[in-house]
Parts: structure tokens; sequence; C-alpha cells
């Protein structure tokens, strides 16, 4: 709650910064406003609260969701570049602040109690995420996938309220403890459940579904990841999909618990059938941006996995999986903003393969920190990926989803093709990349990043213990 | 409520005659001439000459007009603005009052946008470039306008604790259920209940709200687009705006429509503002000239005194209208739009901050 | 009486939806989607939510339908002036696939709502519903004390809503 209010002021104070004409203060002044709000946010450790009539609960699970959302968004906006250097076509001012409300959205979704801050948490993170897809006003393809996701996402919306709207209808209560008793004390017998309750259900999982990008509601993922300015991009596939597991992981686990046994078949195929969706058409992309899309979307899949077997160790794998998640893609998509904007084609950023090769020749760093993270991402050993597919492994071990098993592991194999493409390019290609020149500020975020995948590959107990 | 109706039917039809005939000669006496001289006496018959004529003309609808939407538009908004007389109490009666609805003012406010659509629907069925910019030029004029003057009804809702506007009527007088203090200010500890007229007016009650008045009827010219705000159908540019297409009786309801809006908004002001249907002689002592010019609350006297009394203010807020009409030049697109979202809407807001601050002193 | 005034808003409500549905002409599509906000207001009004109800008109009738006529109007037309006449003509796409999801969808909300008992619901979780004859003042207070948050925090949303649409407007310099 707490950090909630700082964020929104910190987002008009960030406003107001930008009409200072020096732009060079919006970063570090975003910087220490995202350090502030984890601070703050830090401080509720150990606290239970609820606030305001039973609208936010403190805990220490919205603590920990909190902390990866600001972590990710500390890392986004570390590597926001960029913004200040093409002076007159960015508006850096209004990136940051939108970027600061969105993560309000974020928080609000993953501490909420009460469905109407899930609705407006989402909306909030939505609508931002709209204007920044096309902030590139100039782009085509960025207006393009603005409107796309804008006219899926209000959609997606639509339905999700209805589903809210439903599920009030049938249990008397928008606090998702409220629905919980309600449900369970049914399944006690005490009287017959409405089919209200199960198409409530149903819409309310439809809408969340979308946001997060599970197959067969995935179709806007590819253009508009594409579309969008990398950054936000990066931003993007971090933050609002978090988000977005921790909204969809609170909901079932604690409202719907008491019905696992009619939902649990949905998401077990709609997680099959993402996996299998994502990872077989990653393997066509020629893009590097839009094989990251599918492969986000192929996380979705492995996330789903987890929050279909929910366990009791559920809650500590989204943590961390999002976690090595967020990490690897903000480098994966640092280390390509700068490649791309380096290598040109027709006048455009170069986003394909073949923009990689040759990379390890004259920029290492950049070409480690790449491997590292796409090896975490496949979920090789001894970095963070791995052990984040093996806690979501043995869960669903656990629960027995062998079908989701089967089809996990598959798949993970099929992702290792894909994600080795840029690796073999940067290492074993020829090619002709000059010495990229790095601000210090990108090339600590590179290196914080990518020791942080490896340590958290050596010693998952680091974090998993404290999640 | 039938009877409400009814009244209200008439008054609305009643009224464009009137409004005409007096716009008329306000602006003769205004321009220093005599106006319609010649049919009857002072040109009385005139009005009855111009609705013949406006009767026999044709209905002409244009060959490559949109049909069916020319012909609905006109009736729409003639719908909008009359369904926003449902909740005006025209006098201390409850058959007075059309619906006696707990969200008056907010139904008023509402309805009354539907205008909007019919005004587009009627710039755009023309299938005329100068219809066309008039709608767009009034739609945005009046979607503009619609903040201030909400917010100015806000504040006064804030002071009344009220949207019903026979509530809000009741608390300006001596029949108030309530006590009436001095300036509102409880603290000072005159009561004037009892004293009624003038000093339980809202005005007074909340003396900024004199101010606040000038921005609701700023905000009211722009909503019945009259002068200074009348560029949707500046003449001199745009031949005759939104109508340019329409004769015949179907100009006479956009033109019905136009007047019954100023008289609705007129209406609205005189209620929120200056004391509704209650007298303005306060009882001074033993001269009771409040209690002499209401009558008794319920009785035929009383009710007459009151439809006498908001009748009076209605046609004070008219004939404002039409003064500013004749004073003013017209405003510029800019400049209008400037207006409203520099100027009036800051200045309502904190009249809403004032008015909360105010309603805190008056309990 | 009152049943026959509902039956008359339903028709009201459903045929113009049906309207937007089927006339090719989009204008016409957006004024008959005017009675439809007007019917659904008064269906509001009649089960006994009247704030709603005007609220429905003010927002979607002098918001929301201003909003998309305008759309309409300023987008690029060319190609829809045959004959002079100015009419935005369409086609009615996929109706197959249209009808078909719609379709279900309306079955399934319909089999919903027929097994829900909404009576026995109301019995269970709302308690005796207050005969208040406006529901403005409940609304105002619950606003104010329980929903505080949510009504204050709308404010971010609108305050991105404001930048975003600010910033995507405004001329490429």
């Amino acid at each position: 709650m707490n950090s909630i209010i700082a964020l929104s002021l910190f987002g008009i104070a960030n406003l107001f910064l930008g009409f200072l004409n020096n732009r060079k203060i919006l970063m570090p002044a975003t910087l220490a406003f995202i350090l502030f709000a984890l601070g703050l946010n830090l401080a509720d450790w150990n606290t239970e609260v609820l606030w305001f009539n039973n609208m936010l609960r403190t805990n220490n699970l919205s603590v920990n969701f909190t902390t990866v959302i600001l972590v990710a968004t500390l890392l986004v906006v570390a590597i926001s570049r960029g913004f200040g250097d093409d002076e007159e076509h960015s508006h850096p001012a209004e990136y940051y602040a939108i970027m600061l409300f969105s993560v309000v959205g974020a928080i609000m979704m993953v501490t909420f109690e009460n469905l109407l801050m899930l609705f407006i948490g989402l909306e909030i993170l939505s609508v931002s995420m709209y204007v920044l897809t096309g902030s590139d006003k100039r782009n085509l393809r960025s207006n393009e996938a603005a409107l796309k996701y804008f006219l899926m996402g209000a959609f997606a919306t639509g339905i999700l309220l209805f589903g809210v709207a439903l599920v009030y209808g049938a249990t008397g209560s928008f606090s998702i403890y409220g629905i919980g008793n309600f449900v369970t004390e049914n399944r006690m017998g005490q009287s017959e459940i409405t089919p209200m309750l199960y198409v409530g259900i149903l819409l309310i999982i439809i809408g969340l579904l979308f946001k997060v990008s599970a197959a067969p509601f995935h179709f806007w993922t590819p253009d508009v990841y594409e579309g969008a300015p990398t950054i936000f991009t990066a931003f993007m596939s971090t933050v609002v999909k978090t988000a977005g597991f921790a909204a969809l992981y609170r909901l079932l686990s604690v409202s719907f618990v008491g019905e696992y046994g009619k939902w649990v078949y949905l998401l077990y195929f709609l997680c099959a059938a993402t996996l299998i969706i994502a990872n077989i058409t990653a393997v066509y992309q020629q893009s590097f941006k839009r094989m990251m899309a599918f492969s986000s979307i192929s996380h979705a899949g492995y996330l789903l996995m987890t929050v279909t077997s929910n366990q009791a160790t559920t809650q500590s794998s989204i943590l961390f999986y999002s976690l090595a998640y967020s990490i690897a893609t903000v480098t994966a998509f640092a280390v390509m903003i700068l490649v791309s904007e380096n290598k040109t084609s027709n006048g455009k950023p170069d986003e394909s393969f073949d923009a990689f090769k040759g990379l390890a020749k004259n920029n290492p760093l950049l070409a480690f920190a790449l491997a590292v993270s796409m090896l975490s991402l496949a979920g090789i050993p001894l970095t963070a990926g791995f052990w984040g597919k093996f806690f979501i492994f043995s869960d669903a071990f656990k629960r027995g989803l062998i079908l989701d098993l089967i089809v996990a592991v598959l798949m993970s194999a099929v992702g290792v093709y894909y994600y080795f493409k840029p690796i073999i390019a940067s290492y074993m290609k020829e090619g002709n990349i000059q010495e990229i020149t790095i601000k210090p500020i990108y090339k600590l975020t590179l290196i914080i990043t990518t020791i942080l995948t490896i340590l958290l590959g050596l010693m998952p107990d680091l974090v998993k213990s404290i999640f | 409520m039938y009877i409400a109706l009814l009244i209200c039917i008439s008054l609305v039809l009643a009224n464009v005659v009137i409004g005409v005939y007096s716009e008329r000669k306000i602006a003769a006496f205004m321009q220093d001439r005599l106006g319609p001289m010649e049919v009857g006496k002072f040109g009385f018959l005139q009005i009855f000459a111009d609705l013949f004529k406006l009767l026999q003309k044709e209905d002409i609808v244009p060959a490559l007009a949109d049909r069916k939407l020319f012909l609905a538009a006109p009736c729409l908004i003639f719908i909008a603005i009359f369904a926003g007389f449902a909740v005006l109490p025209l006098g201390p009666s409850e058959y007075l009052q059309g619906a006696k609805v707990e969200i008056g003012v907010f139904y008023l406010l509402a309805i009354v946008s539907i205008d909007i659509i019919g005004i587009l629907m009627a710039g755009w069925a023309s299938n005329n470039k100068y219809s066309l910019y008039g709608a767009m030029r009034s739609v945005a004029q009046i979607v503009s306008y619609e903040i201030p003057l909400g917010l100015s009804v806000v504040c006064v809702v804030i002071i009344c604790q009220s949207l019903d506007l026979q509530e809000i009527s009741f608390q300006q007088g001596i029949f108030s259920p309530e006590e009436n203090y001095l300036f509102g200010i409880k603290a000072l500890g005159i009561d004037v209940t009892q004293v009624g007229g003038i000093f339980t007016w809202n005005v007074i009650r909340m003396p900024f709200f004199f101010f606040l008045y000038i921005v609701f009827f700023i905000a009211t010219l722009a909503e019945s687009n009259r002068a200074p705000f009348d560029i949707p159908e500046a003449e001199s540019e745009l031949v005759g705006g939104f109508h340019t297409e329409y004769s015949g009786m179907r100009w006479g309801l956009v033109f019905l429509s136009e007047y019954g809006m100023m008289l609705l908004v007129s209406f609205l002001g005189a209620i929120l503002f200056w004391g509704s249907w209650n007298t303005p002689f306060p009882n001074i002592g033993f001269v009771r000239l409040a209690d002499w010019t209401s009558g008794n609350s319920g009785t035929w006297v009383g009710i007459a005194w009151g439809v006498f009394w908001l009748f009076l203010k209605a046609y004070m807020g008219v004939f404002l209208q039409m003064w500013v009409r004749w004073t003013y030049p017209r405003l510029r697109v800019d400049q209008l739009m400037y207006l409203t979202w520099k100027v009036l809407t800051p200045i309502s807001i904190i009249f809403i901050f004032l008015s909360s601050i105010w309603r805190l002193l008056m309990i | 009486m009152l049943n026959i005034i509902l039956i008359a808003f339903c028709i009201l409500t459903v045929g113009s939806a049906l309207w937007v549905l089927w006339t090719k002409n989009v204008l016409h599509a957006a004024f008959a989607l005017l009675l439809t906000f007007l019917g659904v207001a008064a269906l509001y009004v009649m089960a006994g939510a009247d704030f709603l109800g005007i609220t429905q008109i003010l927002v979607y009738v002098g918001g929301i339908l201003v909003l998309l006529i305008f759309g309409i109007m300023l987008t690029n037309q060319a190609g829809n002036k045959e004959g002079g006449k100015n009419m935005i003509l369409t086609e009615n796409l996929n109706r197959f696939w249209g009808i078909l999801i719609a379709g279900g969808f309306f079955g399934l909300l319909f089999y919903t709502f027929t097994q829900a008992g909404f009576q026995e619901v109301e019995q269970q979780h709302f308690g005796e519903i207050s005969n208040h004859s406006s529901t403005i003042q409940i609304t105002g207070i619950q606003l104010m004390t329980d929903y505080v948050l949510p009504f204050e925090i709308v404010g971010v949303l609108l305050m991105i809503a404001l930048v975003g649409a600010s910033f995507l407007a405004s001329k490429n310099e």
C-alpha cells in the first residue's frame, strides 16, 4: 500500500520533472523513486495488514511479488537508454511517469483482496501498456500493435468484468476470501451452487489468460511484442506477466480452490496447448524479437502448469520462475537493443538472428550476457532458469499432471533449439560487428543480471528459502 | 404528473411565441429602433403571422440527404430538451412537478446531453458541409461546456445536500424544513428561517454563489448555442449551422427546442441560485412581506404566488440571455475553448472546494 | 401497466440492438445504439437502480456515443460518396462464425440465468434490500467509506488515460 501511494506521487513528480530542460536527470530520478518504493515495500516484511475495508492485503506473499515487479522495473529503467538521445521525438518524462503508474497497477494486482481492486489494477496496467506500445508514433508497426493490443485488451477486460459480476451475483461477495468461504461451504453441501458461479469463473479465467497471453488467447502477443519499442516489450513481458500470474494464482488458490476439480481440466489442457503452440511456432521465427514473443507465451505455459498443480509450493515456484525469467528476458532485450541499433537494415533496426553474427569477437561481454540469458530461458543447468523449471516440474509431478509434464519436457527440448540460435550466431558465425560503446550504468546492469542468473543457478536456496 | 405534462408542453409552445416576439422587440429597443410594427398593435400579431408561415411551408428533404436520419433528427432534439422539463418543479405543489425523483438535477443534465446526438444527426444527414461544420462545432462546444455547467450544479448540490429540485426549492424560503442561518454560517447565530425572502436564497446562503452563477450562466449560454457562443450557427460563416437544410415545421421544431433550452436553463438557474418559487421579500418585524407574498403552503393562493415568482425569475433569465446576445460579439473557436478549459473549469473546481468548506460551516 | 412498459422497453432495447447488427450503414448503427442505450437505462431504472440508469445515459450517450460518431465522421471515407450521398457502408462479414459465437454465448448465459434462482441468491447473500426510493444516498455513502480506495485509485487510471491520450494525439514535431 505504501509503495502504491509513493509510486502514484512519484509518477506525478516525474511529469513535473519533464518541465525541466535537463533530460539527464529523469533516469536517475526514476531509479531513485523505484528504489525508494522498493525500500517501502521491504519495510512491510512480516506484517499482515488489510487496508481500507479489505481492499488490499499486505503480507509476505504480496511483498515478494511486489519485489519481483519492482526489480524487473528497475532493470528495465536502467537499460532505458535512448529516451534522452533523440531530443525531438521522445518524451522521457511521460514514458517514465506512465511506467511508474503502471507499476502501481501491477502492485495492486498482486495485493488485491477485493475483485474491484483487481479490475482497477489490471486496467491501470493495461491502459499504460497500450500507450507505451504505441509510443513510437512514427512507426506504423507500433501504431498497429497499439491498436491491436487495445482492442483485444479492452475485449478481455470486458469478459473479465462480466465474470466478476457473475461471481458476485452467485456468491454475494467481492472479497476473495468471502468468495472462497462461500465456495467451500457449499462444497460441504449446505446449498447448491448455481451455474452462474461456474460461468463467472470461466469468464474470469479467460480474461486473465488473455492478459498473460496463454493459448488460445495469445494471438495478439507476437504482433504487439514485435511492434512495440523494444524497451517496452521487455517491460511488458516481465512486469505484466508476473502481475498477471500473481493475480491468477491468488484468485484460483484462494477463491476458487473449492472448485478445483472443475477448473483444473480447463487449465490442464490449455497449459499443454500453450506449450505446444508457442514452442513449435517459435522454431520457425526469423526475428529475434518475435522469437522472444513466442518464448514469452511458452513461459506462460510453464507458469500455468504450476498454477494448475496448485500445490503448497506453487507460490514460491511462481515467484522464483518469474524472477529468473524476468532477469533473463531483460538481459536478452538489453543486448538486442544494443545490437539491433548498431546494425540497421533498410534504415530500421535489424532484429533478425543474423544481426548477432560475430558478436563475440569484439563484444565478449554482450555475447556472454546473451548466452547466459538464453541458457537460463532454455532451462540449462547452472542457470536460474533450470531451477525455475525444476520447481515447476516437481509441483506438477506431485499433483500428477502427467500429460502436461510430458509435453513440458518435450517442449523444453524444442526450446533449447531456438534459444541456441542467437548463441550460435554470436559465437560461431562470421560477422562484422565493431565494438559497441556501452554506458556505464548499462554495463553495470548487464553484469549484475548475468551474475544474478548464474548465482541463482548455483544457489537457488538464496532466494527460494525467502519465498 | 399529467397536469405538469400538459403545462410544460403548452409552456414550451407558448414560450417560442413569447420568445420570438420579445427577442425582436428587445433587439429593436437595444438598437434604438422599433422592431415589428405592421401586424397588429405594436406588431403583436406578427408572431402569429410567422407561425402560419412556418406551418404552411413545404417540408423539403434534400435529394441526397440521408432521409431517415434527416427526418428524425429535429424530433430527437426536441424530445431531449422537453424531457428535461420532467423534473422541474413549477411551483410549491406536487402536481406541478412531472416526476418526483431524488436524482432530479442529475437526470436533467444527462437527458439534455442527448440533444448533442440529435444535432450531430441533423448535421450529418443534411449532407451539406456547412451543416456538418455547424454540428461539429456545436457538439464540441456543448461537450466542453457541460463540464463547468455540471461542476457549478455540483456546488449547489453540496450546499443543499439534495439532487431533488423540489427539495432544493423548499430549502430556500420560509417553508424550509431545516433552519437557515444568515450567510449559511451557523456560528453567526442569526436564524433567518422565518425571515425568508432573499435572505434564504442560495445566493445569500452561500454568498460566493453570485460569482458561481456567472459561470453557470456563461455555460448555459454555450449549452443553448446562444450568442456570443453561436459559432455553430454563425450566419456569416455557416449560413445557418446544423439546421441549414431544414424548412417548414421541422425547422420550427429546431427553433422550438432552442427556445425551450433557453427557458429550461433559466428555470434551472432560478431554482438553483435565485430562490426557486420563493418570494424575494423578507419578513421584517411585523411587516410580514414574505408571508403576504407567499400565501399558505399547499393552498391555491400559495401555489399561484409560487408559480408567479418562478416564472418571473425564469423570464428574467431569458431576458438576460437576450440582453447578452445583443451586447457581445461572437467568440472565436479557440477563444471559446480557452474560456471553458482554462478559465471556467478551474474556477468551478475552486468553487467546489469553497462550497465544501461552506457546507461545514452550515452544520 | 408496468409490465407493458417493461416489455416495451425490452423490445426497444433488443430491436435497436438487432438494427445495429443488420444495418449496413455505420452511422445508422451508431444512432440505433442510442436507442439501445436508452432502453438499457430504462431497464435499469425499472429494476430500481435509478442512479445507474442516469449514469448510463450520461456516460454512454453523452460521452461514448458522441466519441463514436465523431470517430466515424472524421475518419477517412474515400469511396463512400457514391452518387453524392454520404453513406458509410460496410459489409456483413463472417456471418456464420459471428452468429455461432454470439448464439453460443447467448445460450450459455440464458441457461445460467434460468438456473440462477435469483430470489434464492438474493435472500441468501444480500439480505433485505431496503425499499428506499433512490439508491443515490447509499451509493454516495458507500463510495466515500467502504469503497474509498477504488474511488481514489481510479484517479491514477484517469491520469494515465489523460497523459496517454494527449501524448499519442499530439503532433509529431
